[in-house]
């Protein structure tokens, strides 16, 4: 954005406090985060006023418990779309870590060490698309999209097809178990996405993913380490899928090589519908948390307000036209 | 200009870089992956190919073990081939391609009773026998349809689980939308309208066949439903994800759940009650008869010495229909249905 010529002229005080109040006001609109969560509680007001079943705490939990995985992806998803990138893999690395780990933990492996070597091989995979896309400057969508079939086969092949049960009882503890109240699954994703939306907020380090994502060229010219930037956006990406995949498989205590089928076009839904941009350069990790709580919500919905199945595509696609065309008739008014 | 000079001579020992890296991530998973079925090393250049479609959900390895034990004792090769999705077309095309290669006779799932009826006209009338496995597709050249009716597997699910839960009660019926799977849909639907007035279908969930997905739909209807009495899956990843989501509602006990096909993770869940049955086909047996009687056609043996030469006689020496039945797999018989993994 082209900064206006300065003039050097002093504004009144009435002058001044007429900016500050427009500025404040700006930034207060400017938080978009604030009209997703005024749609998520008309949304919640609606399904409370049309039936006694959605606010309950069975409910509320059970929603919150199967969207976890799902929130943790769009962490990264979020970050990889800022940096001007798209990750279509994350659905099959999230299925191919679930089944890794319940692989490794059947031919003894300890269970920390199983974590960690299939936190390794998603990080591989997300350097993998990194260098697929930064040296051989294939585009991210075909890149991410030849290792979503890719990641996915192997998922298939190390399994057979199969689905990896007995899995050692500790393991259930991170999905299945109790702390405070709810499994450590929640806990894992709510400190994932507070860490990840302070950092994309406050952290100076962060701060090269918005301008690579707004203008790669003058990142490029301003000395930023474009390639590096986006590798680690990937990397990212596949470990937090991969951690999802084994927080599945522990709620689930199986490995499932068909886990997550389609899984990245909801997570890069939720990311556009929480403010990303699928051109770069905006988007925050907070604002796609909530886009995920507000899929949720609509499926959710559907499904006790007993909408037919045949019809359930059809009002979950015209509600997200809806929220990100409201969405973006708001961005033009602040222009 | 400089930056994209150094960046392609950059090109590469990267590529190198990931070649290797590759190589050997392929080298690793193949120590760590499960023993697959050796590549059909056969006598004979025989083919017997199974096309089906959303081929990568467990539902398919009887078939496929099948295949590989009826290919060895024929000393034939057999394949299992299709596309991921249900989706007709891919899989139309899919068999042009498969008649193509002149195999000795073809299996078929259909994805309904109309789109595959002029490939299978064609495959017949070059001289290749097709049969069509669980799905019919009755006017076309078919020799014979081994299978159970989808529509009747959906009864047979519905007759268990109403006597699961005593009769009477608010049931939900999973399910997701692929032509066969929404034909057990509609015979669980029919059958309990029919023959139990007590009994209310108080919904259809979709699952998506996705064992991620399938645990927050149906925790979604018993939210909807504090009184369910049952849960009857017509696919396979119905029981698994019903049996999670009573189980995270703690409910389980009070919602019975009849599930359908015998995918591994939902086992353990029949040998601890939450589960109370499933119903399986005996699609093993489906599919090796299907490839014998393929051979005896194509070899001319067995039914095809009915008479001195069916084919001049116009005459179809095979079965009209063979209708497999289903199995049920309760608490008392689930160690049997066990796959060995590795």
């Amino acid at each position: 954005m082209l900064e206006r010529p300065h003039v050097t002229v002093k504004p009144s005080d009435a002058e001044a406090g007429r900016k500050a109040t427009a500025g404040l006001a700006r930034r207060i609109l400017g938080v978009r985060e604030l009209l997703l969560v005024g749609v998520i509680v008309v949304a919640g007001l609606l399904m409370t006023a049309l039936t006694p079943y959605f606010l309950t705490w069975g409910n509320i939990e059970s929603m919150i418990i199967g969207m976890a995985p799902t929130a943790i992806i769009v962490v990264g998803m979020t970050i990889v779309l800022v940096s001007g990138g798209l990750d279509l893999s994350v659905g099959s690395v999230m299925a191919l870590s679930g089944t890794l780990a319940g692989l490794l933990m059947l031919r003894g492996t300890p269970i920390w060490l199983s974590i960690l070597l299939v936190l390794a091989a998603g990080a591989v995979v997300g350097a993998i698309n990194g260098l697929v896309i930064t040296a051989l400057r294939v585009n991210p969508l075909i890149a991410t999209l030849g290792m979503l079939t890719i990641a996915r086969g192997i998922a298939m092949v190390i399994t057979q097809g199969f689905t990896v049960t007995g899995l050692p009882e500790p393991f259930a503890y991170l999905g299945q178990g109790v702390l405070a109240g709810v499994p450590p699954m929640l806990w894992i994703m709510a400190a994932i996405v507070a860490a990840g939306d302070l950092a994309m907020r406050s952290m100076r380090y962060m701060r090269p993913v918005y301008y690579v994502g707004g203008n790669e060229r003058a990142a490029l010219l301003s000395g930023i380490k474009v390639d590096q930037v986006k590798v680690a956006t990937y990397v990212l990406s596949a470990v937090l899928s991969a951690v999802a995949g084994i927080l599945l498989a522990s709620r689930l205590m199986a490995g499932t090589p068909t886990a997550g089928v389609g899984l990245e076009l909801t997570a890069i839904a939720a990311a556009v519908i929480g403010g990303a941009s699928l051109l770069g350069g905006e988007g925050t990790v907070l604002g796609g948390f909530l886009g995920a709580v507000f899929m949720s919500i609509i499926g959710n919905a559907m499904i006790i307000l007993g909408i037919s199945i045949y019809w359930q595509g059809i009002v979950s696609g015209v509600i997200l036209i809806l929220v990100v065309s409201l969405d973006m008739l708001l961005r033009t008014r602040r222009l | 200009m400089h930056s994209r000079l150094v960046r392609d001579r950059a090109r590469t020992p990267v590529l190198a870089a990931a070649g290797l890296a590759l190589l050997a991530a392929g080298y690793l998973l193949g120590a760590a992956s499960a023993p697959g079925p050796a590549v059909q090393a056969a006598p004979s250049g025989e083919l017997y190919v199974y096309l089906a479609n959303v081929t990568q959900v467990p539902f398919w390895i009887d078939q496929k073990r099948a295949l590989e034990a009826a290919g060895k004792y024929l000393g034939v090769r057999t394949e299992f081939t299709g596309p991921t999705t249900a989706d007709a077309q891919a899989e139309a095309a899919a068999l042009d391609q498969i008649i193509a290669r002149r195999p000795a006779g073809i299996m078929v799932f259909p994805p309904d009773s109309k789109t595959l009826i002029p490939g299978i006209n064609r495959a017949v009338d070059s001289g290749i026998p097709v049969i069509t496995m669980i799905g019919d597709v009755p006017d076309s050249k078919r020799f014979t349809h081994i299978g159970i009716d989808n529509y009747k597997a959906g009864e047979e699910g519905a007759r268990v689980l109403a006597a699961t839960i005593g009769g009477r009660g608010k049931v939900v019926v999973g399910t997701f939308q692929a032509a066969g799977v929404l034909d057990r849909m509609r015979g669980y639907k029919d059958y309990l309208a029919k023959h139990y007035p007590g009994i209310q279908v108080v919904g259809v969930v979709d699952d998506h066949a996705d064992p991620a997905y399938a645990p927050q739909a149906y925790a979604a209807a018993i939210s909807a439903h504090p009184d369910l009495a049952g849960i009857g899956g017509t696919d396979g990843d119905s029981g698994a994800g019903a049996a999670r989501a009573v189980i995270e509602a703690k409910k389980k006990g009070a919602i019975k759940i009849v599930a359908m096909d015998r995918n591994e993770d939902m086992l353990n869940y029949i040998q601890d009650g939450t589960i109370t049955a499933a119903i399986a086909q005996k699609s093993y047996m489906e599919t090796w008869l299907a490839v014998n009687l393929l051979y005896w056609l194509h070899h001319n043996i067995g039914p095809a010495q009915m008479l001195p030469d069916w084919k001049a006689a116009k005459i179809d020496p095979l079965p009209l229909d063979v209708d497999t039945g289903i199995m049920v797999i309760t608490r008392d018989n689930v160690r049997q249905f066990r796959h060995a993994t590795k």
